[in-house]
């Protein structure tokens, strides 16, 4: 799975580079992105949870409690 | 050329005096051009099709039909699509470079229900790049200047909807919040700035950052003003995917009902003590104000509200990369450097990483709200977490200080938008540079009437608009 993610990002990273981003830019933001992407990672998820946001937010609708 | 007109004035006028509807537009459309654009806050006017509306309104109107917002002139982020019969659209380029030319191709379902009130628009104001920033930076559209400091940023995204309103040009424009765009700049002008419940209000045919995220709402100087926009713009659209049917309110019901029996929390934890004290104890003092006026005041926490912040900036970059992944590909060199360094963050996203991070938000969701709003009605903040910057000081550009000063600037919105709560700012005082200092009151989903009432109440004790900007620097 990382080699698979290792792969992908540096697809991106050619790409960008193809595009004429400079390899400071490019390698800011996958600094930058590897720091979010951690925090995501360390959120503890509760994979029983299976309601999206919309579904909360339609059941806050419905039980109309404005006050 | 008269400044400073509420929405009030504008629907009386054309009450008592309808043949000079057409003259009190000119005067918008000519005050957006002039003064507008010596703000760098204007991308462009329409005062034919200004014209047009106000012959249009001189029509009989259908039995039965009223009008809440008849002939009052407004201009908004210029992300709000307008598209005619003939195939021609107002430019909708979304502040970049890379879009230039674009012009819209359909006509934003809440400049349809504002068309529908009466509502003039004269134009569209600037927004930073993308709606991705939140200083105001936008070297191709414009980097607006404060109305109250032409040195100081007006804060971003809505940036020109906050310089022309706080400028008296407009009573209300309409901005677009994805992570404070509303807030931000609606606190830097000493705006009222409301960001509606993730769902109350459509983003059909609204320039998109974030399909998960993006919310619309009024500035405006007043609580009324902004309630009076609000209670046009909300109503079920079935082509928003995050639109949500519920009851259409009348947001001014309560306004004058004042803070007794009222809930409030002052969220200290993270908040406050993420603050700079600059800001803090303006907004701490304004809390004291409240249970002085009946208020219920206690202090709340919002368990692991850390995290959020760096995940809505993920969520963000990573739809926003999405979106406009083939301009950052083939015009990359088009894009501010600060656009492009957010949007970069989010291209190296993986489709399970993105599905993750929609499942930890709604989990977020699901796990504070109950808990939170079992002991308060709403709680109180500040906006800026500290004293706003110059615009030399803030032009930060692409160099490794920029995302962190980025993700500081969004501390205390961007937690709202994660959990896609509804939430008020407003001004308070000024701070040590004479800029405006605001108070930000978030509540439970769907609970503008309740949000409104007690911004309103607040508004009374404070009385900002009693003061006004110098607008002689502008020439």
């Amino acid at each position: 799975m990382a080699e698979k993610d290792d792969g992908r990002r540096q697809t991106i990273c050619d790409e960008l580079r193809q595009a004429g981003i400079s390899d400071a830019q490019v390698n800011l933001a996958l600094e930058t992105s590897g720091i979010l992407l951690e925090q995501l990672a360390s959120y503890p998820l509760d994979e029983q949870h299976k309601r999206t946001v919309r579904d909360i937010f339609m059941q806050c609708a419905q039980v109309g409690d404005r006050t | 050329m008269s400044l400073y007109l509420s929405v009030d004035f504008y629907k009386h006028a054309a009450q008592t005096h309808p043949d000079g509807t057409g003259k009190r537009v000119l005067e918008v459309t000519d005050a957006l051009n002039q003064l507008g654009s010596k703000l760098d806050a204007v991308r462009f006017t329409d005062e034919a099709f200004a014209q047009e509306q106000v012959t249009q309104l001189s029509q009989p109107q259908q039995p039965g039909k009223t009008l809440p917002l008849k002939a009052v002139p407004l201009a908004h982020k210029e992300l709000y699509g307008r598209s005619f019969k003939d195939g021609s659209g107002w430019p909708y380029e979304g502040g970049s470079k890379t879009y230039e030319g674009q012009t819209a191709s359909r006509t934003a379902t809440v400049i349809e229900k504002l068309d529908s009130a009466g509502a003039i628009d004269c134009g569209r104001l600037v927004s930073v790049e993308y709606a991705l920033g939140v200083t105001g930076h936008n070297a191709y559209a414009g980097t607006p200047k404060n109305p109250w400091n032409p040195a100081y940023i007006c804060g971003g995204s809505s940036s020109g909807s906050g310089a022309v309103v706080a400028a008296g040009i407009v009573p209300a424009a309409l901005g677009s919040d994805t992570g404070g765009s509303i807030r931000l700049p609606a606190a830097a002008c000493g705006l009222v700035g409301v960001k509606p419940t993730q769902g109350l209000v459509s983003r059909t045919g609204v320039f998109a950052l974030s399909n998960a995220l993006d919310t619309v709402g009024p500035l405006s100087r007043s609580v009324k003003d902004s309630a009076q926009i609000l209670s046009v713009l909300t109503g079920y659209d079935a082509s928003d995917d995050q639109s949500i049917d519920t009851d259409r309110l009348d947001y001014l019901s309560e306004l004058e009902d004042g803070l007794k029996g009222i809930r409030m929390g002052l969220a200290e934890s993270y908040f406050l003590t993420g603050s700079k004290a600059e800001v803090s104890d303006p907004v701490a003092s304004c809390f004291e104000r409240c249970a002085q006026l009946g208020a219920m005041c206690r202090d709340v926490v919002i368990k692991g509200v850390e995290a959020t912040n760096p995940l809505n900036v993920l969520l963000i970059a990573t739809e926003a990369a999405h979106v406009h992944r083939k301009m950052i590909l083939e015009r990359p060199e088009m894009l501010n450097d600060q656009t492009l360094m957010r949007v970069l963050t989010g291209i190296f996203t993986s489709d399970d990483a993105y599905w993750r991070l929609q499942a930890c938000r709604a989990d977020f969701i699901a796990r504070t709200l109950p808990d939170l709003f079992d002991k308060v009605d709403l709680f109180m903040t500040p906006v800026w977490p500290f004293a706003l910057p110059t615009i030399k000081d803030s032009d930060v550009g692409a160099n490794p200080e920029a995302a962190p000063l980025m993700q500081r600037i969004g501390h205390n919105t961007r937690p709202v938008n994660f959990l896609g709560l509804p939430a008020i700012c407003l001004p308070i005082g000024f701070d040590a540079n004479g800029l405006p200092l605001s108070v930000q009151l978030v509540g439970k989903p769907f609970s503008e009437v309740l949000l409104l009432r007690v911004a309103r109440a607040i508004e009374r004790e404070y009385d900002f608009w009693s003061q006004r900007p110098d607008l002689s620097v502008f020439g």
